[in-house]
């Protein structure tokens, strides 16, 4: 017993990545409890009722009570931050206020579709940023340089909703390459669901026409959200590349006379990623907790808009539930992130 | 290694290539194939709000009313503008000479979607359950029905006992939508009316039955042939409702032709660009929403007749309803629709009068010593519009004011208590069913105090006398009457600022013909419609 004790305090205090990840894991779980206490308390000071909107506009006071009691909204906040807390060691976040159905559940149907364009964002962000930020940073100062500073600075400085609502006139409007919005048509059903992202799916159930169909709908949301990651990542790919141009490693890799394309996109790159994977990280937790604003232009059925709808409405346990999900993704990432930070660079493992 | 590593990234691309030219390639296709087969039988009704749950006994609003009146039926129902209460379910029904006993015949041929009858056990279980949920519509049946006195006194008799005479009552049932109570029962958990289940599912008699449900994209339904309503010679096999938020999108997507049709109180910028596109109609009716200011009667200083009337004469009506909205509404200058009965005719309300405004603030017994605070709907602009014109109209007066912009919980939270209520706080009053007591009746009643639709928190028992003097008589001249004569003295005593009555601009694509607009439910019953 003492033996198997000592054997796991080592593996815990030891640097290998298994034991990091389980650190990192364990505080994590004070940094839920934390997130959903501040959003907790956050939600129910601001001065709406929700078991009034529950009821109906025109409940009496009486029947906006008894509602209240029934929610459990009458105990102390305390209480009721607890009894959240004894139901998410349970995995259950609870029931939408208006819905009746199980946040969870509420949560699962939309995340599909969260998950589906933001992967497909951070593909073209990455396939394309990281690529366009080495070239730009090679040929420092050059024509090339110059516009992809003006695309990049435009990148950030574009309002998502004004990009958004040109690309639907251009190519959906003009032109009728693309549809304006959704992720299928009415008349085209969503594939048999399996992991519930509907290119994925279609492609599984041998449905081409569908998967070429979803890969249509998928296009003007993604470019919107991923013109200004890209911009992003490019920005920060670029600077780390020009930190790295000069680096004696690289002056003794030429010397030695290595292609110019492998000292370029395997040891310089490798080193000016660390930082462009921190904000790949940050960019995929923004994606993965819903964009509101895009998912609105292009009637994207997922997470964003629903958490925007819960606040709105005061439904407490949505909020929360939200709330959780978010956390979760960032810990995650941001996990991930670290993990591939001691693989790029190994001294980061201390 | 290094080339190698090279010629998987080019065998990579290559391929990549080939797939993006693949889809390409197919992609006329698919979207031909699937623009025809839409266009050819479905009709897209595209709603800004999300049809986040169907329990038709859960929700009683306009903006998800689509899901109740093509899935589900009411034992009556309103057809038409002006609105005309058409038997539905029941085929006919009798009141008893003291107003409290209301006895409904139904029809023999009414079927739920699953084949079973619509009996009159289904009606009762559906009473039930309206008042044991207590939410929605149950606001409408709790004040006058017991829970367990609705009876069934044979499989197609139905009787509802009030507790006390209510001649809105009848105006009310086209909100009991019947639902199977036996399909219903077999889902229920722990008690709770199946309303997880039924959030997502369909246990109606309604035209369309439930294909498909997404809280989040919409709702898909398709033609119930064995409905016991006749269908017209031309119709429309499946209703699309979907849910999209973006009003921008609204528009193109009407205009390209990916939706049939959009929800008919959109922005004049909005309907001036619709107008332009040749494959949109827009069909303009009268409608019954009132847009009005609640004045807090009970604080000071608008709790001085005076101050309430000189805040009424220093509103810029025209320049709100002719420059701002292009006369997309008429003015309405009393708390009933002008264009039902109820409506006293010989009312002018309030014009625009700073001179007359300023001698009314005279007289006032109360100084009006700190600013007054307009709350208006976050995201809504009108409402924003509206509290700017209210604001240059008190500056005038020499009172100072505030904008809050808040969101509708936390506005209409608000209102539900006269000490938490705005001083001053806009308001839309829609039709959910067609009545005077939905307006003056349910706003200026002071038993009903307690709730957002009392905003202005106005006391006079002379108000309160007339309105139950119309809501218990079931002679209609009585009733007309006394709404009239309540609307008179609210109206005098400037109890709200009361502006317009809305225009319904019902935008459709071109090819959709025999529209039935009706101010309940908005034109939304679409079983009527079809696609040219």
């Amino acid at each position: 017993m003492a033996k198997a004790l000592r054997r796991a305090a080592a593996f815990w205090n030891g640097t290998g990545v298994w034991a990091f990840v389980l650190r990192r894991l364990a505080w994590s779980l004070g940094t839920i409890v934390g997130v959903v206490a501040v959003t907790f308390m956050v939600s129910h000071v601001i001065p709406a009722d929700p078991a009034a909107l529950v009821a109906g506009e025109r409940a009496t006071r009486e029947q906006i009570e008894a509602l209240r009691h029934q929610l459990g909204f009458d105990r102390p906040l305390i209480t009721q931050l607890f009894d959240y807390y004894v139901r998410l060691v349970q995995g259950d976040l609870g029931k939408s206020l208006f819905t009746s159905r199980p946040v969870s559940a509420d949560l699962l149907s939309r995340l599909p579709a969260t998950i589906e364009l933001a992967l497909a964002a951070m593909i073209v962000t990455v396939r394309l940023g990281v690529p366009v930020g080495v070239l730009a940073a090679l040929r420092r100062n050059s024509w090339f340089d110059q516009i992809v500073r003006i695309v990049t600075v435009s990148g950030l400085a574009i309002a998502s909703f004004w990009l958004a609502i040109i690309l639907q006139l251009t190519f959906a409007m003009d032109v009728g390459w693309l549809p304006l919005g959704g992720r299928l048509p009415a008349d085209v059903t969503p594939p048999p669901s399996v992991t519930g992202l509907y290119t994925v799916d279609a492609l599984l159930a041998g449905q081409p026409g569908t998967f070429v169909t979803a890969i249509l709908h998928l296009a003007l949301p993604t470019v919107t959200l991923a013109f200004p990651a890209m911009a992003t990542i490019v920005r920060f790919t670029r600077a780390g590349m020009l930190d790295t141009l000069n680096k004696p490693f690289v002056q003794y890799e030429r010397a030695m006379g290595l292609p110019e394309s492998l000292i370029v996109w395997k040891y310089m790159l490798r080193n000016a990623l660390t930082s462009t994977v921190t904000q790949i990280g940050l960019v995929s937790g923004v994606l993965l907790g819903g964009a509101v604003v895009i998912e609105a232009v292009f009637d994207w059925p997922g997470l964003g808009y629903y958490a925007v709808n819960s606040i709105v409405m005061s439904d407490y346990n949505a909020v929360l539930g939200f709330t959780v999900w978010v956390a979760i993704i960032y810990i995650a990432i941001n996990i991930a992130v670290d993990v591939v930070h001691r693989l790029i660079d190994p001294r980061s493992a201390g | 290694m290094v080339d190698s590593s090279n010629t998987r990234d080019r065998f990579v691309t290559r391929r990549g290539l080939l797939k993006a030219g693949t889809a390409v390639g197919l992609a006329p296709a698919a979207f031909a194939s699937s623009a025809q087969a839409q266009s050819a039988s479905t009709f897209v009704f595209a709603n800004p709000v999300e049809y986040d749950t169907l329990d038709p006994h859960t929700v009683f609003d306009y903006s998800r009313v689509a899901t109740r009146l093509n899935f589900y039926d009411g034992l009556y129902r309103w057809l038409d503008n002006p609105p005309t209460l058409t038997p539905w379910l029941a085929e006919s029904h009798t009141v008893s000479d003291n107003g409290l006993v209301y006895r409904f015949k139904l029809r023999a041929n009414a079927k739920f979607h699953d084949g079973s009858p619509v009996t009159a056990e289904d009606v009762v279980y559906t009473m039930e359950r309206t008042l044991g949920i207590n939410k929605g519509p149950a606001v409408l049946f709790s004040p006058i029905i017991k829970p367990g006195s609705t009876k069934a006194l044979d499989a197609s008799t139905v009787e509802f006992t009030l507790t006390r005479p209510s001649a809105a009552f009848m105006s009310t049932v086209p909100e009991i939508h019947v639902v199977n109570s036996k399909l219903v029962k077999a889902n229920t958990k722990d008690n709770d009316w199946g309303q997880p289940w039924l959030s997502r599912n369909v246990a109606g008699s309604g035209s369309y039955k439930l294909e498909r449900h997404d809280p989040a994209v919409g709702v898909i339904g398709v033609r119930n042939p064995d409905h016991f309503m006749p269908w017209p010679a031309k119709y429309v096999e499946r209703i699309d409702l979907r849910t999209v938020r973006e009003q921008s999108t609204q528009v193109l997507g009407l205009i390209k032709g990916d939706y049939h049709s959009l929800d008919g109180f959109l922005p004049a910028d909005a309907l001036d660009r619709l107008r332009k596109a040749n494959t949109v109609q827009i069909i303009e009716q009268p409608s019954m929403r009132l847009f009005i200011l609640h004045l807090n009667n009970q604080r000071a200083p608008l709790n001085d007749v005076h101050v309430r009337r000189a805040i009424s004469m220093a509103f810029d009506y025209k320049g709100f309803i002719t420059d701002i909205l292009k006369d997309t509404a008429v003015r309405n200058p009393a708390p009933v629709p002008a264009n039902l009965w109820g409506y006293p005719k010989d009312v002018k309300g309030w014009d625009y009068d700073i001179d007359k405004a300023k001698a009314e603030l005279a007289k006032a017994a109360v100084k009006i010593d700190r600013p007054l605070e307009i709350h208006t709907l976050v995201g809504l602009s009108q409402t924003e519009q509206a509290g700017q014109i209210m604001q240059a109209g008190l500056r005038k007066l020499g009172i100072e004011s505030k904008i809050v912009a808040e969101t509708w919980p936390t506005l209409s939270g608000k209102a539900r208590n006269n000490e938490t209520t705005p001083d001053i706080w806009t308001n839309w009053i829609s039709t959910l069913y067609a009545d005077p007591q939905n307006w003056v009746g349910e706003m200026y009643d002071s038993k009903n105090w307690g709730n957002w639709k009392t905003g202005s928190y106005y006391k006079n028992p002379k108000v309160d006398a007339l309105i139950e003097k119309a809501v218990t008589s079931t002679d209609q001249s009585v009733r007309d009457a006394a709404y009239q004569e309540a609307s008179r003295i609210v109206v005098d005593e400037a109890a709200s600022v009361f502006i317009y009555n809305t225009k319904w601009y019902g935008p459709f694509a071109k090819r959709v013909q025999n529209v039935r607009f009706c101010p309940v439910g908005n034109g939304q019953d679409f079983r009527w419609l079809n696609l040219g």
